[in-house]
């Protein structure tokens, strides 16, 4: 994988590990209060409820001392429409389901309201299953006890004794309350379900009272309310002792609360949770992206400029602006180049001092060449009509100083003969071009230098030599090179003649443009001949490789990468 | 916390108001849980009160959008006609409209319409007939008069109805009078009919504890439980009652309210629908009126009026003969089919009002009047 891809995928890591963490504890925050308020709002549901029940059970006790009451005033109770009005008026009142009376085992009126306490509904059997309260309410006390038989429903009974008419006797109100969904009803508070327990079986539910005499508060959960992801929790359930009995045991209210709240606020969690996520890979993306590219760019220029050394770009330099370990790479990598640079021009510089100690060429001659083809060039680069890159430059400046070095491989006597040459001699100076090349070539990195003086003496109309190229075939720097050497030959003062005019010398270049040279690049050189008339100096490209070799002072070319 | 703050979508909570109760509310109950499961996280809270504080609550508080307590609420549809009048429920939109006409029988229907606008679903039927001994009476009494000179032990009251309630005397009012509706909805209650029908039932207050039986808090399980002990041969009861009359072990017939001998028409009882109407400042109209449209559906209907013991609207349960599952839903059925449909006007309802303010003077009353005292106790007046 890329730099750039592991360093974006890092961060992404790094991110949505972070996102997980913040997202669990997040999650396992809201899930935690959220369960504890569920809790909290059952225990005040529990609270309300039994709250409400013991008013209902006070409500009822308080009805049975008025019945008791009425009992003892009333003498024997029959069924009389006007004694079971009378009743019915106070069972109105209370809201009691029913009441019966009894004389010993005898009963003496029963009353019952319609909607719940009718018939087989109720659990009409008073006497108490427990023998300490059957005792209890023999002896003429108060009592309250659930009576639950397996086959009935439940129901509690809250029973008094007042006195007989007879002597010792005693007379029983039973009053009952039916422990049923109506009853839940109206004690529990909105979205709590549940039931009333007794000695570990459920008696009544709300909404419904699941079938089967092991019926389980679990079986009416799903009566209730469903949210997103509710299914995921267990209800929350709570049990409360809420009214003490007289045998000993207590009337349990078992509570079963939604996990709506805690669907919710896994939804919120993991809302939030993604949102995090999101939010975070579009950080984690933007800043490792953005690093991996500040990272990179350096590391692909240094890179980028390492392949085109190795391609013989000896002007590469690369930017030193960063302070970091990056920017000492490049620094390093700078150095290193202007190294390697250094040897390549010794090597050129002593091959061109080979080269004035051969020809009759002064050192002039040279400089002259490199500085007069590299302010061609630049004219060339103003109008438009070429972009040199620093390597091309360097190259063109190194094919200028050596366009001769061939020469080095021809004898003297030839190259310095003022009479007519012999056909050897002529195939001699012919082959130089083509030996200047292979001695640059041998220079390594310098392949297109090499290139350019092996056609330095080519024509543009396909007379020159050594293969008789024309035109756009002919390499422009070698083009270039060709003016400005016939140029300053023949401008150049020797010591057996003058040199030309320089009028005189632009005259023969136009006379030869379309010919010899190339009309383009004679234009170009007219220009640079005539600023320089006009302001000497002015013209020359003031980055002679040359006249740095020989020591003297020059600009450097710009810090480029190519 | 901003997870808090992220979850910011209220739940959908909604609340039917009703007055139901016993095995009706637990049915209803029941059947809105389902509901909202099936619409999906909605809950649907069924909140408790009595007639009268849910009739005030409705028609005399004007509550703001804020204040909102509930979403729907099931009422009889005489209060219909005020509700709308006070701006209180939203029609039902066209689209349920044309659903109801098609599973629906026509009166019930009818009896939520006005003016062609539809004002709520209606649930379930209300009629009243009577209830009777069999052993006392081997052929159903043709007449008022037969019931109330039928040889019975001195312990045995022939007949008992609720006198301070005036939909117990309605029909034999209207059984003097004809129709108690004018063209414009209004109330027809002519006083001397009344006074009639009190004369007429004057010989019955002569038995020791008919007077009793007749006004009463509880009026109902005192006659309930006289009937189930063999000391009332019948008594003036709505379907409701059922299942207390087959828990009660004691045989039971039921019947059309018979009309007075001398009355011209028959003693047609007024027929009314619990229905369930969707507040007009309701925060979701739209789903307290799906759940209206759910509470319609074949199974979730028949379950809630087989389970109350109410009686149906659908065709679909008159075509099964679903509705005539027991001897004493037939009954009722053939009270609902010759009784008399009173309009869901605001004009009626509150007539009606009047006339039930007036007959609960009836209850200061403990001793019956005696047959010169009948108009003084007609006109609410102690003899």
């Amino acid at each position: 994988m890329k730099l750039r891809g592991q360093l974006v995928l890092s961060h992404l890591v790094l991110v949505l590990a972070s996102a997980m963490v913040i997202g669990a504890v997040n999650l396992l925050v809201l899930l935690g209060s959220t369960r504890s308020l569920e809790r909290q709002t059952l225990e005040s549901a529990a609270e309300s409820a039994s709250h409400l029940l013991g008013e209902r059970i006070a409500m009822l006790q308080h009805s049975r001392d008025e019945l008791a009451l009425f009992a003892a005033n009333s003498g024997e109770l029959h069924g009389d429409t006007e004694t079971l009005g009378r009743l019915h008026d106070l069972l109105g009142h209370y809201g009691i389901e029913r009441v019966e009376f009894f004389s010993g085992f005898r009963k003496e009126i029963e009353v019952y309201r319609w909607e719940r306490g009718v018939g087989a509904h109720l659990a009409t059997a008073w006497l108490p299953q427990s023998p300490g309260i059957a005792a209890q309410v023999a002896a003429g006390r108060s009592a309250t006890w659930v009576q639950a038989a397996r086959d009935e429903p439940a129901s509690l009974k809250l029973c008094t004794a007042v006195p007989g008419s007879g002597e010792g006797e005693r007379r029983w109100v039973v009053v009952t309350e039916p422990l049923d969904s109506g009853l839940l009803e109206h004690i529990l508070p909105a979205k709590v379900i549940g039931g009333l327990e007794n000695e570990g079986r459920l008696l009544a539910a709300w909404p419904a009272m699941p079938a089967g005499r092991d019926a389980d508060l679990n079986q009416i959960a799903v009566f209730l309310p469903r949210g997103p992801f509710s299914s995921l929790f267990s209800p929350i359930s709570l049990r409360r002792d809420t009214v003490q009995l007289d045998d000993g045991s207590a009337l349990k209210l078992a509570l079963l609360a939604s996990p709506t709240p805690s669907g919710q606020s896994l939804l919120v969690g993991l809302r939030t949770w993604f949102l995090v996520a999101a939010g975070g890979i579009f950080v984690a993306l933007a800043l490792g992206s953005g690093l991996a590219s500040r990272l990179l760019a350096p590391l692909r220029a240094l890179l980028e400029g390492t392949a085109a050394m190795a391609r013989g770009h000896l002007m590469v330099r690369l930017p030193t602006s960063r302070n970091d370990e990056l920017g000492a790479l490049m620094r390093e990598f700078n150095r290193m180049a202007d190294e390697i640079r250094n040897t390549y021009l010794g090597v050129i510089s002593t091959l061109a001092e080979v080269v004035e100690a051969k020809s009759h060429y002064t050192r002039l001659h040279i400089e002259q060449v490199e500085r007069l083809a590299m302010a061609t060039a630049d004219v060339l680069e103003r109008r438009g009509w070429v972009r040199f890159s620093s390597h091309q430059r360097f190259v063109l400046s190194v094919a200028a100083i050596l366009h001769d070095v061939g020469k080095i491989a021809i004898a003297n006597e030839i190259l310095n003969k003022s009479g007519p040459l012999e056909t050897h001699e002529r195939e001699q100076i012919l082959s130089h071009p083509e030996m200047g090349a292979l001695i640059v070539e041998r220079i390594g990195k310098l392949e297109r230098a090499a290139e350019i003086i092996r056609c330095a003496h080519e024509h543009f109309d396909g007379s020159g030599y050594p293969r008789g190229l024309k035109g756009e075939e002919i390499p422009l720097e070698s083009r270039i090179i060709l003016a400005v050497d016939a140029f300053d030959a023949m401008i150049m003062d020797r010591p057996y003649s003058n040199g030309r005019p320089l009028e005189a010398a632009i005259a023969e270049l136009r006379s030869h443009a379309g010919h010899q040279f190339d009309p383009v690049v004679i234009e170009a050189l007219v220009e640079v001949i005539t600023v320089e008339q006009k302001q000497p100096g002015g013209a020359f490209s003031d980055s002679g490789m040359y006249r740095a070799l020989a020591g003297e002072p020059t600009t450097p070319p710009p810090a480029s990468r190519e | 916390m901003t997870a808090c703050r992220l979850g910011s979508v209220p739940p959908v909570e909604l609340v039917v108001a009703t007055s139901w109760s016993g095995a009706g509310v637990e049915t209803l109950n029941q059947e809105l849980i389902k509901i909202g499961h099936d619409l999906g996280p909605v809950s649907i809270d069924l909140r408790f009160l009595s007639a009268t504080a849910l009739h005030d609550h409705l028609l005399r508080s004007q509550p703001s959008r804020s204040e909102v307590l509930f979403d729907l609420a099931l009422v009889p549809n005489d209060w219909l006609g005020q509700l709308l009048e006070r701006e209180v429920i939203a029609e039902i939109p066209p689209a349920q409209v044309e659903n109801m006409q098609r599973r629906l029988v026509s009166q019930a229907l009818q009896a939520v319409s006005e003016h062609e606008r539809v004002l709520a679903c209606p649930l379930s039927a209300e009629v009243l007939a009577l209830v009777y001994d069999p052993q006392r009476f081997p052929s159903p009494p043709g007449s008022l008069d037969e019931i109330l000179t039928s040889p019975m032990p001195a312990e045995v009251l022939p007949l008992a109805l609720n006198l301070l309630s005036p939909y117990h005397l309605a029909p034999f009012v209207s059984a003097y009078q004809g129709s108690l509706v004018d063209p414009e909805g209004n109330l027809l209650w002519h006083e001397d009919n009344l006074l009639r029908v009190l004369r007429h039932l004057a010989p019955l207050w002569a038995r020791a504890g008919a007077w009793r039986a007749c006004r009463g808090d509880d009026v109902e399980s005192l006659q309930l439980q006289l009937f189930a002990e063999g000391k009332l041969a019948s008594f003036v009861a709505g379907p409701e009652l059922l299942a207390a009359l087959e828990a009660s072990g004691r045989p039971f017939a039921v019947m059309p309210l018979p009309a007075p001998a001398d009355a011209r028409h028959p003693a047609r009882a007024l027929v009314g629908y619990q229905c369930l109407a969707v507040l007009r400042e309701s925060r979701w109209v739209d789903l307290a009126l799906e759940v209206g449209t759910r509470l319609l559906d074949d199974d979730v209907n028949q379950r809630l009026n087989r389970k109350s013991r109410r009686l149906p609207v659908l065709m679909r349960s008159y075509q099964s003969q679903e509705a005539m599952a027991s001897a004493g839903a037939v009954g009722f059925l053939r009270a609902l089919e010759e009784g008399q449909l009173f309009p869901p006007a605001a004009n009626w309802g509150e007539g009606f009002q009047r006339v039930a303010d007036r007959l609960q003077r009836l209850r200061r009353q403990s001793q019956a009047p005696g047959p010169e005292g009948i108009a003084l106790t007609a006109a609410g007046e102690r003899p």
